[in-house]
């Protein structure tokens, strides 16, 4: 069987995918269903779900679509969660590949980076940055990337030193290739899919880092998240629960889609192997 | 215990590189910020004149040049000074020791609750894999796993505080209620209630995960296969064999979280208004109060070494042969 049919054919994975498509689809068309400004007035404040057609999830204090949140929140969510982990896994990517290829001093000095980043909890590490940098959506991409990007680099570290050593990095060696181009196109390709496994891993951190970091009201003002609904939601928590409710569950639809995607994944390619 | 001294010794030597880049590190990224403590300061005071500003900078060392202060601050760190917080108006460490405690009885409860929670729920999955009771399990866990911290400690509070008024919607203990004693204890037990649910369900989830995989890697091990080829009953093999060597990662995994659940800890204790260390690093990012906020990340990051030396001496303990080879090495 085909990967993506293995993928489908497991229940998880078939789950996983439905939940992300959902989150994918309507991050995609939210201009079209909802168009126009999602921050902008849309009815009467604090309107319940289901209370007017048009308005299906009602009104937030200020009177803004509840349901436009939603859509366009899911794109601020993964174009957050995606992009971080993908400056996450680039720079682990460099620093993994250069301490592992270079070894001894450069090895020992970026490792101690390294160890740095990963003793400071990496939320406090965001939120300093944010605090630094100011709340927009490229500030909050760089910060969640600053955070996380210590993982990848010991994986890809890790894959580096058992692949030097192999015959073909030998042979690549004696034709007299440089060595970066030996550690960035014969070692660095060969050392990527462990970590590929972990970013999806760090994609699902990163939606939840961004919804708490704008949770806090440190996120973009301008941009519609889930964490700064939740958090306007969370002021008339008692007479409208369902202003933070609703939005929290798309946010726990995103990241369970990416664990479910992300485990049958991992199965799949276990399965793979053997048979 | 002269092998443990070893480790130790080696740990101690080995961190004080990294804290020295953490150290640097966070103050040239907190000296990028545009404004400082003293615009903060002017501002929350309703603004003042440039020579007010000069002198307020002169006053705190702010006009002087960076690696003079880097170099000040470093030396000072020598002698366990952490420096002046410009928004409190308080030495930071004082700040710092005052608010550890609430946050250390909230990360221990919650790290409590999950590993012992989430070890048994992950015997109760591993202890028959693929069953029926298995799958649920994980589902849930994953679940569980994939819910925002803070987003669950709303919810709570909407049900256990809003609809059934069972517990206290926010603080640390009922203010001024002149309880002494065990009537104070539990007053502090019913307002940490929801916190530590909020922080540690989502961990549980991932002990959970953790104990049961690794249950499901040593069912496969040949050890287990002898111990129920002599016939000995499932229940034993259970508990004696498979989770006592199960229990391993496990105990690595407390220590990898420790930094996680210290990061946690800033959103729950806004959500909860408890006046512990991750708020006063949220009031430290709005004061703009760099000592401060250099002076918490320290903090945490000695905290998370020191929880990891902890795991790694119980490692010894548990697994005799990790000790050897780093005695011997």
């Amino acid at each position: 069987m085909s990967f993506p049919r293995r993928l489908l054919s497991s229940p998880t994975g078939a789950a996983g995918v439905a939940l992300l498509a959902l989150i994918a689809a309507a991050a995609l068309l939210a201009p079209w269903i909802s168009p126009g400004d999602p921050l902008r007035i849309a009815g009467p404040a604090l309107l319940p779900p289901f209370a007017d057609p048009a308005l299906p999830f009602g009104t937030d204090r200020l009177g803004r679509d509840v349901l436009a949140g939603l859509l366009h929140g899911a794109r601020t969510s993964l174009i957050v969660g995606l992009a971080a982990a993908a400056a996450s896994v680039l720079i682990g990517s460099v620093v993994g590949t250069i301490a592992g290829f270079a070894g001894r001093l450069v090895d020992e000095a970026l490792m101690r980076v390294v160890d740095a980043f990963q003793i400071v909890p990496g939320f406090l590490l965001a939120l300093a940055f944010v605090s630094v940098a100011g709340g927009s959506l490229a500030t909050v991409i760089v910060a969640i990337a600053l955070s996380s990007w210590a993982q990848p680099a010991r994986l890809v570290r890790a894959e580096v030193l058992s692949i030097r050593e192999r015959d073909y990095v030998a042979a690549a060696r004696v034709i007299g290739m440089h060595p970066l181009e030996i550690a960035f196109k014969e070692i660095l390709p060969n050392a990527l899919p462990p970590v590929l496994a972990l970013a999806a891993v760090i994609v699902a951190a990163a939606i939840l880092t961004e919804a708490a970091l704008s949770f806090l009201g440190l996120g973009d003002p301008n941009v519609v998240t889930w964490g700064s609904m939740i958090a306007e939601g969370r002021n008339v928590l008692r007479a409208a629960p369902f202003l933070s409710v609703i939005p929290g569950v798309g946010l726990v639809a995103a990241v369970l889609g990416v664990y479910l995607v992300s485990e049958a994944a991992g199965e799949a390619l276990g399965r793979g192997g053997r048979s | 215990m002269h092998r443990a001294l070893i480790l130790v010794r080696r740990r101690a030597v080995s961190a004080v590189p990294v804290l020295l880049i953490v150290v640097v590190a966070t103050f040239l990224l907190l000296e990028a910020a545009p404004g400082d403590a003293v615009d903060a300061y002017l501002l929350s005071a309703g603004g003042g004149d440039a020579a007010l500003a000069a002198g307020l900078r002169a006053q705190y060392g702010l006009d002087q040049s960076l690696l003079s202060r880097l170099l000040l601050y470093v030396a000072a760190l020598g002698r366990l000074d952490l420096g002046w917080s410009i928004a409190f108006e308080r030495p930071v460490k004082d700040l710092i020791l005052e608010r550890l405690p609430t946050t250390l009885m909230l990360m221990s409860s919650a790290t409590a609750l999950s590993f012992g929670l989430g070890s048994l729920l992950g015997v109760v999955a591993g202890s028959r894999p693929g069953s029926f009771r298995d799958r649920a399990l994980s589902i849930g866990a994953l679940t569980l796993y994939a819910i925002p911290g803070f987003w669950l400690g709303l919810v709570l509070v909407l049900v256990f505080s809003v609809s059934l008024r069972w517990l206290p919607i926010a603080g640390i203990e009922t203010i001024a209620s002149g309880k002494h004693g065990l009537a104070r204890a539990l007053d502090i037990a019913r307002h940490l209630a929801l916190p530590v649910a909020a922080l540690g369900f989502i961990y549980l989830a991932l002990f959970l995960r953790v104990m049961r995989t690794a249950m499901a890697e040593i069912w496969r091990q040949d050890f287990v296969l002898a111990a129920r080829a002599k016939g000995l009953a499932r229940r034993r093999i259970v508990w004696r064999h498979v989770v006592r060597a199960a229990l391993l990662p496990l105990v690595t995994v407390l220590g990898l979280q420790s930094a996680g659940m210290l990061g946690g800890s800033v959103v729950i204790e806004s959500v909860f208004a408890i006046p512990g260390f991750g708020r006063l690093a949220q009031e430290a990012v709005a004061g703009r109060d760099a000592p401060l906020l250099i002076g918490i990340i320290l903090t945490s990051a000695v905290l998370v070494i020191l929880v990891n030396l902890a795991v790694d001496l119980v490692y010894a303990v548990l697994d005799p042969r990790i000790g050897a080879s780093e005695a011997s090495a």
